[in-house]
């Protein structure tokens, strides 16, 4: 399971969550799938061939751009 | 009034109880804690510029308002502001990391600057709140893609 698809199933299950809190069967998969999800973080992150220096540029450009993003949202 | 009220309070509990399962099962230091903060930072970085998109989308359908719009993307620049400040205090702060795991002092102001994105994010949601169960179905779906991401870099530091 890749973690977009782990992040798909979140996706799901929140709102699920949210009309159906208490339910133990849902906890517990929900607990399930974050770990998994945590441990895809995990896993690519050492399967990276990029360095943390690479990967920390990636992200401040992918910021960079969410910002002025938000900003054409803002004014449009 | 009552069913919003209950509503609003089942979603914070069930966001509690989700937040304490990510602690509980991620708890313990992990050596690649720095690369898996960066990585989760691009997500997050990514998925902020979808709920944009999607947001863009919902306001071009009439499904929100200009108001409801704007109000977003204030938060959305918030966040993308905050965001941006705690990757680069990751990269400042990466070389005082031992075995991959931040020092306590510096793992405070990390998680300081990491409330600072949450909190706009957390604005959204309010937002979000007011759009009812009849919004915008991709809106909502891609609204909780970025929470769920919130909640596993949570787990980075956390």
């Amino acid at each position: 399971m890749s973690l977009q698809d782990t992040i798909l199933l979140l996706n799901k299950l929140i709102p699920v969550l949210a009309t159906v809190t208490g339910n133990p069967a849902i906890l517990t998969l929900a607990q399930q799938l974050i770990v998994i999800a945590n441990g895809q973080l995990e896993s690519q992150a050492a399967a990276s061939g990029k360095t943390t220096d690479q990967i920390l540029a990636e992200a401040s450009a992918t910021w960079d751009k969410a910002l002025q993003n938000a900003q054409d949202l803002r004014n449009m | 009034m009552q069913n919003l009220i209950t509503r609003r309070g089942q979603t914070m509990m069930a966001a509690v109880l989700i937040t304490a399962l990510v602690l509980l099962t991620t708890a313990c230091p992990s050596e690649n804690q720095i690369r898996k903060a960066a990585k989760a930072s691009n997500n997050l970085a990514n998925l902020t510029n979808n709920v944009t998109d999607a947001v863009r989308i919902a306001f071009q359908a009439g499904q929100i308002s200009a108001e409801t719009k704007n109000k977003m993307a204030d938060a959305l620049i918030l966040v993308a502001k905050e965001g941006k400040i705690f990757n680069d205090m990751l990269f400042a702060n990466q070389a005082s990391a031992q075995n991959g795991t931040f020092p306590p002092n510096i793992f405070v102001q990390l998680s300081t600057q990491f409330d600072k994105v949450v909190q706009p994010f957390l604005d959204m949601a309010t937002q979000l709140n007011l759009l009812g169960p009849n919004g915008n179905q991709k809106l909502a779906q891609t609204f909780a893609a970025l929470r769920a991401a919130i909640l596993i870099i949570s787990a980075a530091f956390k």
